[in-house]
């Protein structure tokens, strides 16, 4: 019973912080429209671009816009697959692939996250800075996102496997989870 | 086991591991990394990942990627779909087969900003199949026509695959987006003439329909989309003169999007969240499957498949018209089980090397992949794009139906494909200008 609550608290602490990624990664984008856009303008208007625009949607946004939201990504289960082939399997055959998938999932989100996250040490140790014309840009933080993302990536994996194999061996197993195609087409 | 042998195994298990629904992105990464371990040892597998997954993403020429697809999420989201359909259909209704041909052009319109000729063909299907059967259409024209409309969009810029590509195969991406609008048009204009023609030919598939065409309503009706062709034609016109980066003309007229839908009180809150979800999700989506990709790509260059390849092309004589089949035979194969960006970026870094060995303009092959890919999502017994259509259109219509609507626009493909093949300038002209 303990070992029930601890897990759905569990669970909901990885949504929070999955939902909380993905809308720094939309910030990201609505930031970068912006920040290109100021620049376009400042650029034909005044003839004076927006030095730094070119490092900091590279560098920031970008990133941000990219690993921060690939939990929340797998939460709407929205990571692209084939379904051609299983059309035809019961719930139970596609629940049990689908745990498989996800699994093997997690262990490349980890290896990405242990060899970004080793990456992301050695760069802030170094204090890393790229030049911006006059002025120098901090970048060490932005080599935090990519093991910051994929680690949340690989939990939010790791108990979709779990619920995947529960749901699969249970007495009389649900119906799997939509995917994000099922969705498009009746929305 | 030899370099090839592990090459040709890493390729099998990743069609192996696609059929039992892993992700795409996945599948090509874990098997990368097991091949380079096998090839090279461990350290040449993990060694790169940390600097790679970051350098990969952190790229000012695929920035483009989010701003169109932001661009395309803000227009869907707004409702312009619908007003696009409404506009052209009082324009168009004079013609043989008018609600058939205003299906066709909206939907190029919507498509190419929308960049998912999918999304298009769902949400167009939903608007113009049921007009078009309450007013006594074939059911196979009314829904092969939203079949294949929706695909002449990833030609006409912005085109989310014509960046892809252009970043994968080092060409530049302006050229690129332009190369497309050419063949694009053509298409767009195959279709509307054998829709013309078979209902000349044959009333009964189109029954004249009477719309009331007072000319205020049909102004009225333009002044609420003419900012949809005046932007297409801006972001194109900026690239194409080089004022502009296409990560610039997206994040502009991205902007600008918002900006009309905002004046068309078509914009609030929850619309523009919705529309940056959409974008997000795509983007994050795509780029975990390229960062697989540039993996993939690593692997099959240490062990020497592509290099095989493309001997054995240059070896053998094959000649180019055959590999252009060749080509075109995997992607309509593979379009069936694929959707056309996932199939991109998991086909060129096979296919690339051949290319470039049999030394093909890479902007040409460029316009047929991405054609190819399109023909793809039509073609029988799975294309993506019909099942869309045949869920849209609901129990009424069978997908063989769909089917036998598509086979029209199939049989205009060809002629395109031949078109481009054997004349590249249709391609290339507009790019040599630039």
């Amino acid at each position: 019973m303990r070992l029930d609550r601890l897990a759905s608290g569990l669970e909901a602490a990885l949504a929070a912080v999955s939902r909380t990624f993905a809308v720094i990664g939309g910030c990201a984008v609505l930031a970068m429209m912006l920040h290109v856009s100021a620049d376009v303008l400042s650029k034909y208007l005044l003839n004076r671009p927006i030095v730094g625009t070119l490092e900091m949607v590279s560098h920031y946004y970008m990133v941000a816009a990219i690993f921060l939201p690939l939990a929340a990504i797998e939460r709407a289960r929205a990571h692209i697959i084939v379904e051609l082939f299983t059309i035809r399997l019961g719930p139970r055959a596609i629940l049990f692939l689908d745990a498989v998938a996800c699994l093997l999932a997690a262990v490349f989100a980890g290896v990405i996250t242990w060899m970004a996250g080793i990456e992301a040490i050695r760069r802030t140790r170094s204090g890393e800075m790229i030049d911006a014309v006059y002025y120098q840009i901090l970048v060490w933080p932005t080599r935090w996102l990519v093991p910051a993302g994929a680690l949340v990536f690989m939990l939010v994996l790791l108990l979709h496997a779990l619920r995947f194999m529960a749901a699969a061996t249970a007495d009389e197993p649900p119906p799997p989870p939509r995917t994000m195609r099922d969705v498009e087409i009746d929305e | 086991m030899t370099s090839l042998e592990i090459g040709s195994a890493g390729i099998a298990a990743v069609v192996l591991l696609l059929a039992i629904r892993v992700p795409i992105a996945v599948a090509l990464g874990l098997v990368s990394l097991v091949g380079m371990w096998a090839l090279r040892g461990p350290r040449a597998a993990f060694g790169s990942l940390g600097t790679l997954t970051y350098d990969f993403a952190a790229s000012w020429s695929l920035s483009a990627v989010p701003m169109f697809l932001l661009l395309g999420a803000v227009s869907y989201r707004a409702g312009i779909t619908g007003r696009l359909y409404v506009a052209a259909r009082l324009w168009l209704n004079w013609l043989p087969g008018g609600l058939a041909v205003a299906t066709n052009l909206a939907s190029a319109g919507f498509a190419a900003m929308c960049g998912s000729s999918v999304a298009t063909a769902a949400a167009m299907g939903r608007i113009a199949i049921p007009e078009m059967l309450e007013h006594g259409y074939d059911k196979a024209l009314a829904t092969g026509t939203v079949a294949a409309a929706g695909t002449l969009g990833a030609l006409i810029p912005p085109s989310i695959l014509f960046i892809l590509y252009g970043w994968y195969a080092e060409e530049p991406i302006g050229a690129l987006l332009i190369a497309g609008i050419l063949p694009g048009l053509l298409t767009a204009a195959f279709y509307t003439a054998m829709i013309v023609l078979r209902c000349h030919l044959d009333p009964s598939l189109a029954p004249r329909v009477r719309i009331s065409t007072a000319s205020r309503e049909k102004w009225k009706a333009l002044a609420r989309v003419w900012p949809i062709p005046i932007l297409i034609l801006a972001i194109i016109g900026s690239i194409y003169g080089g004022i502009a980066t296409p990560t610039e003309a997206g994040a502009v007229g991205a902007f600008a999007a918002i900006l009309i839908a905002l004046v068309q009180r078509q914009m609030n809150f929850s619309i523009l969240r919705d529309s940056i979800t959409d974008a997000v999700r795509t983007t994050g989506s795509i780029f975990i499957i390229a960062i697989s990709a540039v993996l993939f790509t690593h692997f099959l260059a240490l062990s020497g498949v592509p290099r095989f390849l493309s001997a054995s092309v240059v070896d053998y004589g094959i000649e180019g018209i055959w590999l252009v089949l060749a080509t075109a035979a995997v992607y309509v194969v593979l379009g069936m089980f694929l959707d056309p960006i996932g199939l991109m970026l998991l086909t060129l870094p096979v296919f690339l090397p051949i290319f470039e060995a049999a030394r093909f303009d890479l902007i040409w092959m460029g316009v047929l992949v991405v054609k190819f890919l399109e023909i793809g999502v039509l073609t029988p017994p799975v294309g993506l794009n019909a099942f869309v259509v045949k869920q849209v259109a609901g129990d009424g219509v069978a997908l063989t139906t769909v089917f036998h609507g598509i086979v029209w626009f199939l049989v205009c493909e060809i002629v395109v494909v031949l078109l481009l093949v054997a004349f590249p300038a249709i391609s290339l002209y507009l790019p040599s200008l630039m």
